[in-house]
């Protein structure tokens, strides 16, 4: 269990730019709760708006990332959005990219709770989504890594998070992604990152359920 | 002397509007003066009752824009409409108004208040205590008119309200006739709450929490004031100064509501939306064939600019109030300690009420903590959104 003094050092550096969020302790938990009042910017284009949220910062936090609920019940069902009322903020790995560039729970907030909400709002406001969605299921995980990538190829995104999941960073042999360069000057610096980010145990699950997803899509899809 | 920066500007703009506002007690009191007249007017054993009467506010009343007179001699005036379910081809204007006019003299209350008979109206006057006036305008339903609007485009919830009023001043006063004035008092307010809906819903469930949903898409609660209804409460005091001696140049609230109400983009904050809407609220006073026009959003051949045709002076007045008011409004934006804001406010709003919110502010600024907080709460820190990950469902 992580100390409470990290919770209490993330929490005060929150609360300075979002007064109206407490820190709460029950059921042997860490909560964010209160209301969230936002003010983003994307493409110049601005959405305030506020919400009331639930975080619950995990006892492994920051192994595990905090979870968020909407206590407002704005955000309706068909949206993306758990049965527990959990939202779907992104795929994992996304959350984990995001939370890396400021690791604190003001960090989350704004890189990866705030551009949700703002997805939310934005729809309302203009029935369309800013920046998308991806597919439900590993669909989406393939496509999320096909962004990451920049590559539009299914059996060389298998190859490359093959790699992530083998953990077997050589700086001198062959890129992974079949471009014959040295890992080094190719996609190195990325892998790096990438699994510096999360044990590798996850990329070998995200590994096998896109496998699945690409060469046997009709036979079994997880939910 | 307290520092003054952008939150501290939107909190003066606030106070100074909610003291032009019309304040509870006197609210709560017309409200109940006016519902008395209702029940003498239609119920009981008046012989208006059986034609189904309805009496309700119009105008600024409605809206929330209301805003207190100019000089203490002056009163509010209440606008109501007093609606009997009357076929066109069954009563004349003429008999529609005396069928109401008539009523109120028989009330030994109402005859000794009522004034001289009004172009379109009745006006009754109250005790100088009570500080207001009503007009009640006679009216029946214009059902043949709604479905015209309806045939237009205009949504039914701002059509099907339209009525028929009378105008002693028309040829066919006396007569049965198909051809009487229209209004839609209900319609604009429909249409105006739609304007700001966002911002009502937000606020009404911060005073009146999630009950009374089905409420929200009526009229304007007046406890709940928007951004948008106290910028127009500012621009119509600042219309009021600056005509105070041209009476008969000066901008009609309608034109002020509806160019503000059109220009208005949903902001929180009262800066931002003065700022949009001094910004924008010129692009909506069209040409229609060399025309200045303000077309009335639920009626598009209605021109509320009307009155500017027979006198191209008070178009002329229009626009340079409108410069005026982006000067004005520059100017505050400058405002930087009490000192200035007090040079500043005064000739735009009034002595009283400028010196008042600033007071307050200096009060407000003296227990620094509450205040700073809730600075914090109206400007959280922008948030410039860069690579945000997607929404995903596993």
């Amino acid at each position: 269990m992580v100390g409470l003094s990290i919770i209490d050092k993330q929490f005060w550096e929150l609360v300075q730019g979002y007064p109206a969020l407490h820190l709460e302790y029950r059921d042997g938990k860490n909560f964010v709760t209160g209301n969230l009042i936002f003010s983003a910017n994307y493409h110049f284009q601005q959405i305030d708006d506020d919400y009331l949220i639930e975080m619950v910062i995990p006892n492994n936090y920051p192994d595990s990332l905090p979870t968020v609920k909407d206590k407002t019940n704005r955000i309706v069902g068909g949206f993306h959005k758990y049965t527990d009322g959990t939202l779907c903020l992104g795929a994992s790995l996304a959350l984990r990219l995001n939370y890396s560039k400021q690791p604190s729970l003001l960090g989350f907030i704004e890189k990866c709770v705030i551009p949700y909400l703002y997805t939310y709002s934005y729809n309302c406001k203009y029935g369309s989504l800013p920046y998308g969605e991806l597919a439900h299921g590993w669909e989406g995980i393939l496509d999320y890594y096909k962004d990451l990538f920049k590559i539009d190829d299914n059996q060389i995104i298998l190859r490359l998070v093959k790699s992530l999941a083998e953990n077997q960073y050589k700086a001198h042999s062959r890129c992974p992604c079949g471009s014959r360069k040295k890992v080094r000057d190719c996609h190195g610096n990325l892998l790096k990152k990438l699994l510096s980010l999360q044990p590798k145990d996850d990329y070998l699950s995200d590994y096998q359920g896109m496998l699945i997803e690409a060469n046997g899509k009709n036979y079994s899809r997880k939910k | 002397m307290s520092r003054i920066l952008r939150p501290e500007i939107g909190y003066l703009l606030s106070e100074i509007a909610q003291s032009l506002d019309i304040s509870n007690t006197l609210f709560e009191d017309a409200e109940k003066k006016y519902r008395a007249v209702g029940s003498w007017l239609g119920e009981g054993d008046s012989p208006l009752a059986k034609f189904t009467p309805e009496i309700y506010p119009q105008g600024s009343f409605l809206l929330g824009t209301v805003i207190k007179p100019l000089s203490d001699e002056d009163e509010y005036d209440i606008d109501l409409v007093f609606r009997l379910l009357i076929l066109k081809d069954q009563i004349s204007q003429k008999d529609l108004k005396n069928l109401v006019g008539d009523r109120l003299k028989a009330s030994e209350v109402y005859k000794h208040m009522l004034d001289e008979e009004g172009k379109r109206c009745w006006t009754i006057k109250y005790a100088e205590s009570a500080q207001f006036h009503m007009d009640i305008l006679p009216a029946i339903p214009d059902e043949l008119y709604s479905s015209i609007l309806q045939k237009e485009g205009i949504p039914v919830n701002f059509a099907s309200t339209s009525i028929n009023i009378t105008d002693k001043t028309l040829e066919n006063y006396s007569s049965i006739s198909n051809d009487w004035p229209r209004s839609n008092p209900k319609g604009f307010a429909a249409w105006f709450q739609s304007r700001m809906l966002i911002q009502y819903s937000e606020l009404y469930k911060r005073v009146f929490g999630e009950a009374f949903k089905a409420e929200i898409e009526k009229v304007p609660n007046y406890r709940i004031k928007t951004p948008l209804q106290r910028c127009i409460q500012l621009l119509k005091r600042h219309r009021d100064i600056n005509f105070m001696n041209d009476q008969d140049n000066k901008p009609a609230s309608i034109l002020i509501t509806t160019l503000a109400a059109n220009a208005y983009e949903n902001e929180a904050d009262i800066v931002d939306a003065m700022v949009n809407i001094i910004d924008r609220m010129p692009s909506f006073l069209v040409k229609r064939n060399g025309v200045a026009w303000v077309p009335n959003p639920i009626d598009p051949t209605e021109n509320f600019a009307d009155r500017w045709v027979d006198n191209p002076n008070r178009e002329r007045n229009f626009g340079y109030w409108l410069q005026k008011v982006k000067s004005d409004f520059n100017r505050i934006l400058t405002c930087y300690d009490s000192d200035s804001a007090r040079k500043i406010l005064t000739p735009i709003f009034g002595e009283r009420v400028s010196n008042s919110a600033i007071a307050k502010l200096e009060v407000k600024s003296q227990s620094q903590a509450p205040f700073y907080n809730s600075v914090l709460q109206k400007t959280p820190p922008i948030v410039n959104i860069t690579n945000p990950p997607k929404p995903w469902r596993a």
